[in-house]
């Protein structure tokens, strides 16, 4: 699943990145790529960090390969939704450390990745003052093009 | 996010939160004009 016009720098992420995103639920592949896509098209005024944005946009999701169907029996109660929504998250920041490490990319960059990946669904979680998480310009700005994303893919 | 829903209505509902939770005005706009086109498919 090639993204076009991925500028070269992002391809080795990419490359490293899809099969484990293919591992993972349904659509979280063609989802990572729209919304690439999306913020590679973004030619307004807002201020964000492609080289951050980017890898985000391609990893955010990527934690849920490492969820199977036998972990699910550990993930119960009344905040089952909220616990593997937190695994993720955490799953997938470390999945995304481990590929930007393997690819040489910027240390200060790497780190707002992960960062941004760690608390990307928190909108999700109830009883969470969680605008308040997105504290960072990059941060507000994924999480935007992360929705928008989801509602265009529907259109 | 990246969300499967089988329920359609399910679905819509949630969508319209997201586009309420949204930080700029300027995706608000192109994200209610999706809706838009999503309810009329319903």
């Amino acid at each position: 699943m090639k993204i076009e016009n991925l500028p070269e720098k992002y391809e080795k992420i990419w490359k490293k990145a899809l099969p484990i995103l293919k591992k993972g639920r349904p659509g979280d592949d063609v989802h990572a790529k729209e919304t690439v896509k999306l913020v590679l098209s973004y030619q307004g005024n807002i201020k964000h960090d492609k080289d951050v944005i980017i890898p985000v946009a391609m990893m955010h999701d990527i934690g849920h390969a490492l969820l199977l169907p036998e972990h699910f029996a550990y993930v119960t109660g009344p905040k089952k939704i909220v616990n593997a929504k937190l695994v993720h998250m955490l799953a997938g920041a470390k999945i995304a450390k481990d590929i930007l490490d393997s690819v040489g990319y910027d240390k200060k960059k790497t780190k707002e990745v992960v960062d941004i990946i760690t608390i990307n669904d928190f909108d999700q979680l109830k009883d969470v003052e969680w605008k308040k998480v997105y504290d960072t310009p990059n941060k507000k700005f994924f999480h935007d093009m992360d929705a928008l994303a989801d509602i265009r893919k529907r259109e | 996010m990246a969300f499967v829903y089988k329920n359609r209505k399910k679905l819509l509902d949630l969508l319209e939160k997201m586009m309420e939770n949204l930080f700029y005005d300027e995706f608000r706009k192109i994200a209610e004009e999706g809706m838009e086109k999503l309810r009329k498919k319903q």
